[in-house]
């Protein structure tokens, strides 16, 4: 089936093209939930609303940009919407959380392990950099999308930034 | 090492997380989308709740504060009718303040009907001032034949007197309040303000009115009093709380007939009722047609311990 032809299936409630888009689009899906959700548990039930949200909206889908960068932008919000619910980015600041490394500063953990990684950032900080690192979103958006300043999403990038960067790449020179 | 190409670490690297979801996970899916046919519209309207700004949700908390307080003042409406029906012998319980407050309604009404006309227009047309100085005399009255003898005494003396008494009518509610400054003798006011409650069908509910009462200067200078004169006594942990105020606004501004009907515990509530009472400034009244006239109003404080 091509993409088109999952589109109209969708459009028709089509149970099989419904389960093809599952499985076709699943794997990214999953990767956006996992990277802003603490546990899996909570990733699953993140596709799931994802992809409800997908086949019950699917007459909203345009035809114009990419179906699956629709799909994409979906599972962000699906995860925002439920993380801005609980997350508090106001207690998750403080100066002396930059010095505190993780254990381990050697190079086992840069087994590109990003996953590790971007998990020793408050929520707060991992939600921001993932929108702004990862998702390009600015300031401005993210400010909306959370429901927070400008200025603590900005505060909280650059935060997450540099624990990042002294946890991880002090020692590591990166050849990119 | 630069920001950008931090960032380039990160976003080439984003497929790690990438994991096929399980046949489960869709089964759940498959059965979701079959269960509920017109989840749809809920969906979409959640959805829609999660694009939208900030603005909203503090609109939702606003909107919830104003159900919450049409909601609170209808349960106080609903307090007093239940306390009308019952008898007198709840009276005599505490001390206590608020607890006195609803002594007084209790006697009243069950007088009202025996004698419909006589108490109302007295009460009407006996104002505050001169219901104070009639107080004391009565007051005294009291003293010399009840000092003596227990509460209880002078409850079932009260309501012996009552039906002897019915050509001279206004002593009964009269004597009830007086027995009450006896018995909670520091609030002064509470007394004379109370009097006043009996007369409910004259308190307005907001909606009702065609006027709104105002505070001087808004109603977010009432919020920065309060906010300037809370103290904390207790040792509260964090969080956040919530307290109910509801209180009538009289026709000459004034506050009367304060009291919480939600308090989060930790001496808040009493905190905020002092404040209260100690509050001098006045509001504008809530109008109806151009008069001024008691209104029912409450108001939530939501108050935040870091």
């Amino acid at each position: 089936m091509t993409e088109q032809q999952l589109i109209q299936g969708c459009n028709k409630q089509d149970r099989l093209a419904q389960n093809r888009v599952y499985y076709t689009y699943g794997t990214k899906v999953m990767g956006i939930c996992k990277r802003y959700m603490k546990d899996h548990e909570r990733a699953e039930e993140m596709v799931m609303n994802t992809f409800l949200t997908v086949f019950q909206k699917i007459e909203q889908y345009n035809n114009q940009g990419s179906f699956e960068g629709w799909i994409l932008r979906i599972a962000v919000n699906c995860c925002l919407m439920e993380l801005r619910k609980k997350t508090n980015f106001k207690n998750e600041i403080s100066t002396d959380d930059i010095a505190i490394a993780v254990t381990d500063n050697d190079s086992n953990l840069l087994d590109n392990d990003i996953e590790k990684m971007l998990n020793c950032l408050p929520e707060g900080a991992r939600i921001v950099f993932n929108l702004y690192a990862i998702e390009g979103y600015k300031h401005a958006e993210i400010a909306e999308k959370m429901g927070i300043s400008e200025g603590t999403s900005k505060s909280q990038l650059s935060y997450a930034k540099e624990k990042l960067k002294k946890t991880f790449f002090s020692s590591q020179i990166l050849k990119q | 090492m630069k920001d950008n190409e931090l960032f380039k670490y990160f976003k080439d690297r984003t497929d790690m997380f990438d994991e096929q979801p399980g046949d489960q996970l869709w089964a759940k899916i498959e059965g979701q989308l079959s269960n509920t046919p017109h989840a749809n519209t809920a969906t979409k309207a959640a959805l829609k709740k999660g694009f939208v700004l900030k603005s909203l949700l503090i609109g939702g908390v606003l909107s919830a504060g104003i159900a919450y307080t049409i909601i609170s003042l209808n349960k106080t409406e609903d307090i007093k009718v239940t306390e009308t029906n019952t008898p007198a012998p709840v009276v005599k319980q505490t001390d206590n303040i608020q607890n006195t407050k609803e002594d007084y309604i209790v006697p009243e009404p069950v007088i009202e009907p025996k004698f419909i006309e006589e108490p109302k227009p007295k009460q009407a047309s006996a104002p505050k001032t001169e219901e104070k100085k009639t107080d004391p005399v009565i007051v005294k009255q009291e003293k010399q034949t009840n000092v003596a003898q227990q509460p209880k005494a002078e409850k079932t003396k009260s309501k012996k007197e009552q039906p002897t008494n019915q050509p001279i009518l206004t002593t009964a509610p009269v004597k009830t309040a007086t027995e009450k400054t006896e018995t909670a003798p520091v609030e002064e006011t509470k007394p004379v303000q109370i009097q006043e409650k009996p007369q409910e069908e004259t308190i307005f509910n907001e909606s009702e009115l065609s006027k709104r009462p105002e505070f001087t200067g808004g109603i977010q200078a009432f919020y920065n009093l309060i906010n300037r004169n809370f103290i904390i006594h207790e040792k509260i942990p964090p969080g956040k709380y919530k307290v109910m105020i509801a209180f009538v606004i009289n026709e000459d501004g004034t506050l009367s007939d304060v009291k919480t009907t939600e308090d989060p515990g930790y001496g808040i509530s009493t905190e905020v009722l002092k404040i209260f009472n100690s509050i001098d400034e006045k509001w504008t009244p809530g109008e109806i047609n151009g008069k001024a006239v008691k209104t029912n109003y409450s108001l939530p404080f939501s108050i935040s311990i870091k």
